[in-house]
């Protein structure tokens, strides 16, 4: 996971209330789109709403061995790392560092990891 | 909507599109991919008789400059000769069948083998045999000269062939030359050159590279910056090509598209041209990158004179049989030379080697894009399938393969069931069965 900034506050994002365990909630914040995931097993996890395949809505993904799995074309992400886990997906996605104070569910919203402005670009590679 | 328009004329790489051969349509039959005893059949009867890529030439400028690189079981060895030529040999010395060179690459005045120091010269004749006396049935140089192998060179690359029979380098690549001479690719520098272990048969990989149906699944992102539909296929005798506009975006987005997309807009910015200036609709990019670099070719240090006004944009992507997929580009080429494993059908070795065409030009070169001498020589790595990025298109392709592979070996799977985007395939197939059947094996 992105090392959470000390300096980015925690927002308010959902109530514990909001989701049920093993569903899903997106909430608009600050111009991101926050799917707010309440774990089968309890706790919570947030990610931004876009698969790093095809940028699709993962609302309502199925959630699975701490993994989501997009609706869309079934790419797998690990929440812990924001990973792709199974393609389609090469890409993660990005993790919100989260902690719920009593029914609030807070969320950091840290920068999305870097993403290749040109597809073939070749890490260390010069004139790719 | 995009709407492609392609050039009618030809000035040396011809535009035309070739007659297509009827291939059928029957199922490809998944043994060629899985089976120890197909892939015997293919060392047999196909890669020791085609012309293949053993290097780059600029890895052995000078003499005494050797390179090691292995095709299948067996190992060569490419040596620059003190009269400039490149030759190749079986890489063992014919005492006890040591190799001769154990490392990649270096340079040494002869031959030697380090077990008893046999000692070759850069022609490949015996020149010493320590204790020479003691072999009682002597020691005839001409029996136990290095084996050579048939060398020839062409685009800045050695090429060699394990038969001794084969025709020459020229005809085996038939339209090749006169398609890819206008890129020069003796003139390029290479700027990386990786090897990867690759858990998948060599034509699972050949065959990701030879169809774009992939594209629209595989590589979302470059839907914003190719059109993976409106696609030229030309299938010659052995070799293939397509031919993918760039500088575009794909008709399978189904939507006209009000502003230059972010990736297209990088590549426009690349070769100097204002994304944010640009007047015309986002279908007219590609025509007009392809005037800015007709117009400002001198400025960007690149001579386009022998090209058309697609090969100023477009990717034309070829493929020399059996095993060479290139994406060529006015200024670049990304090479891909896939390499069977030595036993086990379900792995290969995957070379990927890019070169760029150096400008000509003081601005160019100031302009922070390589030295004035052009590049250094990269060193080859060899790597593990994931240890290493090789950009994240290429990371897509990978991450699949090895999954292709596996479900090949599934009781479930009969064969490769193709459709007409991905023919070149079936193409390929058409080549690789007539070796087989020993269509060829009368070539020289």
């Amino acid at each position: 996971m992105t090392a959470p900034a000390a300096d980015i506050p925690f927002r308010f994002v959902a109530k514990t209330t909001d989701v049920e365990p093993g569903r899903t909630k997106c909430v608009p914040l600050e111009g991101r789109n926050v799917l707010v995931i309440h774990m089968p097993n309890g706790g919570f996890k947030a990610i931004e709403n876009q698969c790093s395949h095809e940028k699709k809505s993962m609302e309502g993904g199925r959630i699975r061995a701490g993994k989501i799995v997009c609706p869309h074309h079934g790419a797998n992400f690990d929440l812990e790392t924001g990973k792709a886990v199974s393609a389609p997906a090469v890409l993660p996605i990005t993790v919100y560092p989260v902690k719920v104070e009593g029914e609030d569910v807070l969320v950091q919203l840290i920068e999305p990891p870097k993403k290749p402005k040109n597809p073939f670009a070749i890490p260390g590679v010069q004139g790719f | 909507m995009v709407a492609i328009t392609r050039v009618k004329e030809s000035i040396y790489t011809p535009a035309e599109k070739a007659p297509e051969p009827n291939l059928g349509s029957e199922i490809i039959p998944k043994e060629r991919y899985i089976s120890k005893e197909f892939m015997q059949l293919e060392w047999d009867r196909m890669w020791s008789k085609v012309w293949l890529i053993g290097c780059r030439e600029q890895e052995i400028p000078e003499t005494g400059d050797y390179i090691t690189t292995d095709i299948g079981p067996e190992s060569l060895l490419i040596v620059r000769g003190e009269d400039g030529k490149a030759r190749t040999f079986y890489n063992v010395c014919n005492h006890r069948g040591n190799q001769v060179k154990f490392d990649e690459c270096g340079n040494s005045r002869t031959l030697q083998c380090a077990y008893h120091f046999w000692e070759y010269d850069l022609t490949g004749r015996l020149i010493n045999v320590p204790d020479e006396q003691d072999f009682t049935q002597g020691c005839p140089k001409d029996q136990l000269s290095l084996k050579a192998v048939k060398t020839e060179t062409w685009g800045g690359f050695v090429w060699f062939n394990l038969n001794p029979d084969a025709e020459p380098l020229a005809e085996y690549l038939g339209v090749i030359p006169q398609h890819l001479d206008p890129y020069h690719f003796e003139n390029m520098s290479m700027v990386m050159n990786v090897t990867v272990d690759w858990d998948c048969n060599w034509k699972t990989s050949v065959d990701a590279f030879n169809e774009v149906y992939h594209v629209q699944c595989i590589h979302p992102e470059l839907s914003y910056t190719i059109d993976d539909v409106d696609i030229q296929i030309d299938l010659y005798e052995r070799h293939n090509r397509y031919l993918v506009p760039f500088k575009t975006y794909s008709p399978r987005l189904n939507e006209d598209l009000q502003e230059v997309p972010e990736a297209l807009a990088d590549e426009l910015r690349a070769i100097g041209m204002n994304p944010d200036e640009f007047e015309g609709r986002v279908p007219e990019i590609r025509r007009a990158v392809q005037e800015y670099k007709r117009e400002n070719g001198d400025k960007l240090g690149i001579d386009y004179s022998q090209f058309n006004d697609d090969q100023l944009s477009d990717d034309y992507h070829y493929m020399i049989f059996p095993n060479i997929t290139m994406n060529v580009m006015a200024e670049s080429m990304m090479m891909f030379r896939q390499r069977p494993h030595e036993s086990d059908p379900n792995k290969m070795y995957y070379d990927v080697t890019m070169y760029v065409t150096v400008p000509k030009t003081g601005e160019a070169i100031a302009a922070g894009f390589m030295g004035a001498a052009g590049p250094p020589l990269p060193d080859h790595e060899h790597v593990k399938h994931g240890e290493r990025s090789l950009g994240l298109v290429l990371d897509q392709d990978s991450v699949n393969l090895p999954h292709v592979q596996r479900g090949m070996n599934s009781v479930a799977y009969k064969g490769l069931w193709i459709s007409g985007q991905e023919r070149r395939i079936r193409h390929m197939h058409k080549t690789l069965m007539d070796y087989i059947n020993g269509e060829y094996a009368n070539d020289a």
